[in-house]
């Protein structure tokens, strides 16, 4: 496993991001959270977005925060957010993320195994 | 020569409205839900009030400036009214005008409320810290400060001197918030009731390095209130054992920490001798073993942690460690947030001090329902203003009676 890919829905920090807007992050309804954790030996930069699969196909997603290339060293877990709908949610059956070489980390829906590249 | 307020003074009556963001009601509206319930609990009159101390820092967008929003609001009976500021020390400090003025004889029943609203104000954060509102001692000195910023240099400063490894620091901070979340679960009138685990709060998003978002509380709205009188008249009205002030000590800032090199950035030079004092006051003398419980300044995690050893229960340097270790935990040997602090809560400027003092109070009458610890003896409360390197402390110490 390279990269360990852990989706939360209806996460309490949902919560924290609509409470915490004197941090200057206005962000409402962040109810998926990601979770990625970084097992290689050396430090790879995700972009702010991931594609997911459902029955009608790929659909990308680039309403993440926090935006833009995200660089994860050795060992270490960051985490993106963003509004899902739980409908939508329910019926996604893979989620795959990319690094900057174009490299994808994909993730079963469910059951947050990655598969590999 | 003087004596101190160690048990001069009772705590008869406390309130404390749900905390958040309360688009439905007005700053006014606030007052009169903390008050309410503090009057009914203490049972006594609202004319039997002699004085009263109103708490609040940002007049400006908030209850506007004199003590009258107090007076008016609640329909006090043209009694001597004071308003207080001391940064987000307000709270505290309002108790403290009320205590005093008890513990001098001069009145038998004085009311301390504090109160803020932040939320409604169409921007995010306080108001300008840059401006001719924060005086030119801040915008001299410290024309960029921001308050994440001030406090990060806290976690920086403290890894450096005890030599931490940075990701046990973290994970230690973290640690402190998870704490926080699980206690303020079990409170109804808490905003953030929701767990959260270690490796969500490691995961956040980072304001001023190496504080993420969930090491930061929030800007919040709430009042809390106190109706304080002598432990005489307490007796008088039925309570035996009352809830009394063991130590009210204020200690700030001389120009020392920007002044000179010899502070190294890490610890708050005014809590460590305000607590000094506070348990003196008290007659405490090993805070670790003697301290049942704590509400702590946590508007930032660092300032927790590093607030467990200025407080002298954590040796210098291994405070992290004790809270690795659970020691500030619900089930832990000193319970530190027990309703969730500031984290969970937010922070109304100048209710902050008196909501910890509520929490201590209902804990010592084992009203506090599902958070309730077993037969807490004394609660200590610390409400800190400013930035590090220029802060008010102060703490209150409070204890049944006859401990």
């Amino acid at each position: 496993m390279v990269l360990e890919i852990r989706p939360i829905m209806n996460s309490p920090v949902e919560d924290i991001f609509a409470f915490k807007t004197c941090c200057g992050v206005r962000v409402f309804d962040q109810n998926l959270e990601i979770h990625i954790t970084n097992h290689t030996n050396h430090a790879v930069y995700i972009p702010s977005y991931f594609d997911l699969k459902d029955a009608s196909g790929w659909h990308r997603v680039e309403t993440l925060i926090p935006h833009g290339e995200q660089r994860i060293v050795p060992g270490e877990t960051i985490g993106f957010y963003c509004a899902m709908d739980e409908q939508r949610w329910r019926k996604a059956q893979k989620i795959v993320f990319y690094d900057r070489e174009g490299h994808s980390y994909a993730a079963t829906v469910g059951s947050g195994e990655t598969e590999a590249p | 020569m003087a004596t101190g307020i160690r048990d001069k003074v009772a705590i008869i009556g406390m309130g404390c409205t749900r905390f958040g963001e309360r688009w439905d009601v007005g700053a006014e509206e606030l007052m009169v839900e903390s008050f309410t319930e503090c009057i009914e609990d203490a049972g006594i009159d609202r004319d039997e009030i002699q004085a009263a101390w109103l708490g609040t820092c940002y007049d400006e967008i908030n209850v506007g400036k004199s003590a009258l929003p107090l007076s008016m609001n609640l329909r006090l009976p043209f009694i001597p009214v004071t308003r207080t500021e001391n940064y987000c020390a307000s709270g505290t400090e309002a108790f403290r005008g009320a205590v005093y003025a008890v513990a001098s004889g001069a009145y038998d029943i004085c009311l301390a409320l504090g109160v803020e609203k932040l939320k409604d104000t169409g921007f995010g954060g306080l108001p300008s810290m840059v401006s001719s509102t924060i005086g030119s001692l801040t915008w001299l000195w410290n024309p960029n400060m921001t308050a994440p910023g001030s406090f990060a240099q806290l976690a920086t400063a403290y890894a450096a001197k005890h030599r931490v490894p940075e990701q046990e620091l973290k994970r230690a901070m973290a640690q402190v918030s998870v704490k926080s979340h699980e206690n303020g679960a079990l409170n109804p009138k808490a905003h953030l009731r929701r767990p959260v685990s270690i490796e969500q709060v490691m995961a956040a998003p980072i304001i001023a390095y190496p504080l993420g978002l969930f090491d930061c509380c929030g800007v919040s709205d709430g009042s809390a209130c106190a109706i304080v009188t002598t432990v005489e008249r307490a007796r008088d009205m039925g309570i035996e054992n009352p809830v009394t002030v063991k130590a009210l000590q204020l200690a700030l800032s001389s120009g020392e920490e920007m002044g000179y090199n010899d502070w190294d950035g890490d610890h708050f030079m005014t809590t460590e001798r305000c607590s000094l004092r506070a348990y003196e006051e008290a007659g405490i003398i090993n805070p670790r073993e003697e301290i049942s419980m704590m509400e702590l300044h946590d508007c930032f995690s660092i300032t927790e942690l590093v607030t467990y050893e200025d407080l002298h229960i954590s040796e210098p340097g291994k405070a992290w460690k004790d809270v690795l270790d659970g020691f500030y935990n619900r089930d832990g040997k000193i319970p530190a947030q027990v309703d969730g602090g500031l984290k969970c809560f937010g922070h109304p400027i100048g209710a902050s001090g008196l909501r910890m003092l509520y929490e201590m109070y209902l804990q010592l009458q084992e009203r506090a329902g599902e958070r309730q610890l077993h037969n807490p003896r004394y609660g200590l409360t610390h409400n800190l203003g400013g930035v590090p390197f220029m802060n008010i402390c102060s703490i209150a110490i409070i204890g049944r009676y006859k401990i």
